[in-house]
């Protein structure tokens, strides 16, 4: 079939009357979180419509996967959402596994999920010190850094790597846990809880941060089922649906952790959602130290990892529910490696939730989505 | 008890099929009261497997949408696979999720087959919006026109693309930079 | 001064013209030795609120980072973007700077030291303080880019409404002061910290104070120039020097509704022991210490809100303290 051009469809937006005007929110805009086009359709300062330009940090990652033996494609999948690697990594390594029929030792599932609700944390502080910076609170964003960069040394500690880790396996971790881990990270979550307490009087209770916050970007539970919402942003409407509770993988269904669920689906409820998340990976990552076996931190994979069949392995990241649809035919390479984005779903929610509000809200409903633009473009 | 994500049965090949795990014969058999001609399977990661003609296309997923028993009201994922000379296999991964999300167990992947010299389908847009950009994003890089689409542009590629990257015939159309070497750095 | 002038056998016009542009230079250079030391001072506090150091490496104490600056922004190539409204745009910073600038006139730096103590020094604050408003806007209308506009549109609105709360407390200081002139303003609160005007216009204080941070587009008012969401607002098109003029001025902006404040309320140049002159920046500084503070803790607000609040709460506050302040008057005798 002839190479066709794109001409299909009709123009993104309707062409603006008068007083009506067409403004255009990056790719640079210090807060699209990333290379993100927003193109507005204002009247003064209500917006009547915005749809989200994608595809300016597209990297062809789902045809580099299809020429690279499976280990290889592993640094890769750590780039796409950057900010939380590991349960970047995780779906697909658990693709290839069952894929390969791989066993995943007991403590390397433990230490997996350990430190996949580290960088849950991680991935929250960051979210957090930049929501508040684009609220105007600049003062939030150093205190979350300060936070985090206690995390990074401890992942630097166990991977070599402070935000790419290339540490997951087919078959477990690249390395077991070092000496004195376990109190490194206790003493970083006791610390953690209380500055959680200061995060919480900084903003949570503020007269300005609420009117910010609450009533804009809603979204109710029909739609954001509709449009495939998962994580804080479906959480935040009131469904509560976490894949690590509903389908469990790895070893989440040996502890006992809540799922926040939010009031009305407003920016102000994903916020909620996010702050309890703290403290529901905290108990996990507490009780997964307590109950981590002795054991091999690697399984038996085979030397050659011929992949056949096709699967499709779900995670929850910070962000949502993370898939990879992994199809093999019988070679060392995917046949087919496709990557599902929750955020490239969320950014659908962009124009449903941004009629009616005023430019400002913009930002605070781009910030509550918590974008990533490595993983929506890929 | 919920089936776990990650489990695999290795015991159950392609020949083994029709056996299906007490959660999900209800599903089954209701599938089967709708389209008793469509073939399905277990996927030895636990999601039910249906695969469809192109034909069926909108009728299906409409009827499970709605249909009682099936209201499969979340669609994860829908990508597409091209299979060279066989065509493009257009694969949607749909979930049921209910305002509770108690209805979770009901997993269901469908595959639809299409001609490599006619990557048509029907657009299940109006079934459940969140396809709108997977459509879009299969359309970019696959080539596969979805009918019904309220707005099939590209997505990630920039508007003047030629090509759809992602096939396994696809040839890089730009032409190759020259290399400069340049002179100034050095003797300033 | 005046009379060595005339000493030396000249005109008095002439000697009264030579001085009045004496201290129109004296201010000016006042002017951006105080933005010196404020935009460092902003620096370090931001820096310390924060958990970090601030500016360290320049100088000791990072004293000279904010020459570094001046002298890195004077370098920088002039751009003026190629649809802008030439004549406006160059002209939006030297209004805005002479607005800033005309506010000092009146300001008092002892008890009857300011560089012209007009009778009718409250009027002419109230005057002034308009002129920003039209420096902004043409700063944003003429960079022809939208985000410029939709800062600058923003700006109009929010600086307008804020004034009508301004204004407002500045009459029931001269009610309570019984005159207009700044100067008598002071002398009514001679005597000790019991004659602070704060105490009885406590109301008052906080209408100032937030009208005046409102006026200065200070944090959390600050939309004009919302960094995260208009890129820079009406100074999005401005760099290298011009964006410096605009950058001054906020300073001097800030700094003139702080020493108005310690005027108006904290009994500018007075205190016991030290000279007039070092109690009037103790004060001031102490005033902006606290727009600084503000600045880096609270989030924004959103322009609705900020109207909602200019004219629904403030310009309502600002009229029962006009009537608190009429009683009390009358009671004081």
């Amino acid at each position: 079939m002839a190479q066709t051009s794109d001409t299909l469809g009709s123009p993104p937006l309707s062409v603006p009357v008068e007083h009506e005007l067409f403004i255009n929110m990056g790719p640079q805009h210090p807060s699209t979180h990333g290379v993100l086009r927003v193109l507005l359709k204002v009247d003064g300062e209500v917006i009547l419509d915005a749809k989200p330009d994608i595809g300016y940090l597209h990297r062809c990652f789902e045809k580099i996967a299809e020429r690279r033996p499976v280990t290889q494609i592993i640094p890769y999948c750590d780039r796409t959402d950057y900010l939380a690697a590991i349960t970047s990594e995780w779906p697909f390594v658990m693709a290839a596994e069952r894929l390969l029929n791989v066993e995943v030792p007991e403590r390397a599932e433990y230490i997996r999920v350990i430190v996949a609700e580290l960088q849950r944390i991680a991935s929250h502080l960051l979210w957090f010190g930049a929501f508040a910076l684009d609220l105007g609170a600049t003062s939030a964003f150093l205190y979350a850094f300060r936070e985090r960069e206690k995390l990074l040394d401890i992942f630097q500690k166990l991977t070599g790597a402070r935000m790419l880790y290339n540490y997951l396996r087919v078959g477990g971790v690249r390395n077991d846990l070092y000496d004195g881990f376990a109190d490194d990270v206790h003493r970083f979550l006791d610390d953690l809880e209380d500055k959680l307490d200061e995060y919480h009087r900084l903003l949570t209770g503020n007269r300005i941060f609420e009117s910010r916050v609450k009533g804009i970007g809603v979204v109710t539970a029909e739609q954001a089922i509709a449009y495939g919402a998962s994580g804080p942003v479906l959480r935040g409407a009131g469904v509560p649906y976490d894949v690590r509770k509903a389908h469990p993988y790895s070893v989440y269904d040996r502890f006992e952790f809540g799922v926040p669920v939010g009031p009305s689906g407003d920016v102000y409820s994903r916020y909620l959602v996010r702050m309890q998340e703290f403290y529901e990976s905290m108990k996990i990552i507490r009780q997964a130290l307590d109950g981590i076996p002795e054991g091999e931190f690697m399984g038996k994979p085979p030397r050659r990892m011929r992949l056949e069949g096709d699967t499709y392995a779900r995670v929850e990241s910070p962000r949502g529910e993370v898939g990879v649809y992994l199809v093999g035919n019988g070679g060392e390479n995917p046949w087919r490696c496709h990557y599902r984005s929750p955020c490239f779903v969320h950014l659908q929610l962009l124009g449903p939730m941004a009629k009616g509000a005023l430019i400002a809200d913009m930002v605070a409903i781009i910030g509550s989505i918590d974008i990533v633009m490595g993983e929506v473009d890929r | 008890m919920a089936e776990r994500e990650d489990a695999t049965r290795p015991e159950q090949a392609e020949s083994a099929a029709e056996v299906f795990p007490p959660e999900l014969q209800p599903v089954v058999e209701r599938l089967r009261s709708y389209f008793p001609d469509v073939p399905l399977r277990m996927r030895a990661d636990g999601w039910l497997e249906a695969t469809i003609d192109r034909s069926l296309s909108p009728r299906f997923f409409e009827t499970l949408k709605e249909a009682r028993g099936l209201e499969f009201d979340y669609l994860s994922d829908l990508t597409a696979v091209d299979f060279e000379e066989k065509g493009f296999q257009v694969v949607y991964h749909l979930l049921s999720l209910g305002p509770r999300a108690d209805r979770v167990q009901r997993k269901l992947a469908v595959k639809i087959q299409v001609p490599r010299d006619d990557p048509r389908t029907a657009s299940v847009v109006h079934v459940w919006p969140t396809a709108n950009f997977h459509e879009r994003e299969v359309y970019d890089l696959m080539g596969v026109v979805f009918e019904g689409h309220p707005d099939l542009r590209r997505i990630l590629l920039r508007e003047d693309w030629v090509g759809h990257p992602l096939r396994k015939d696809y040839v890089d159309w730009r032409p190759p930079r020259p290399r400069v070497v340049s002179r100034t750095s050095a003797g300033r | 001064m005046y009379e060595w002038l005339l000493g030396t056998g000249m005109h008095p016009s002439l000697a009264n013209v030579i001085l009045g542009l004496a201290k129109a230079v004296l201010i000016i250079t006042f002017l951006a030795t105080s933005a010196l030391i404020l935009i460092l001072m902003e620096r370090k506090v931001a820096g310390r609120i924060q958990n970090r150091p601030g500016p360290n490496r320049l100088g000791p104490g990072g004293m000279f980072q904010t020459l570094a600056d001046a002298i890195k922004l004077v370098s920088k190539e002039d751009i003026i973007p190629s649809g802008a409204d030439k004549a406006v745009y160059l002209l939006a910073p030297v209004v805005i700077m002479a607005a800033s600038t005309a506010l000092w006139v009146v300001v008092p730096f002892g008890p009857s030291t300011a560089v012209q103590d007009l009778n009718i020094g409250l009027i002419y604050i109230a005057a002034v303080t308009g002129i920003n408003v039209l420096a902004f806007l043409m700063a944003g209308w003429s960079s022809n880019n939208k985000w410029s506009l939709l800062g600058s549109m923003r700006s109009a609105a929010q600086l307008v409404s804020y004034e009508v709360a301004l204004v407002l407390s500045l009459v029931a200081i001269g009610m309570m002061a019984g005159s207009l002139k700044l100067s008598d303003i002071i002398a009514a609160q001679q005597g000790g910290i019991q004659n602070w005007f704060i105490f009885p216009q406590m109301l008052g204080f906080i209408i100032f104070f937030i009208a005046g941070l409102a006026e200065a587009n200070r944090a959390p008012f600050d939309l004009p120039e919302a960094e995260s969401e208009l890129v820079a607002g009406y100074n999005t098109e401005y760099s290298g020097f011009r964006w410096a003029v605009f950058f001054l001025a906020e300073y001097a902006n800030l700094m003139v509704f702080s020493a108005l404040t310690a005027t108006f309320f904290l009994g500018g140049p007075a205190g016991p022991l030290l000279p007039p002159i070092v109690w009037f920046f103790i004060k001031t500084y102490a005033v902006i210490f606290v727009a600084m503070w503000i600045r880096w803790t609270l989030p924004r607000i959103r322009i609705d809100h900020l109207m909602n609040l200019g004219w629904y709460v403030l310009i309502p506050l600002a009229l029962i303290n006009l009537g608190w302040t009429g009683l009390y008057v009358l009671w004081r005798g």
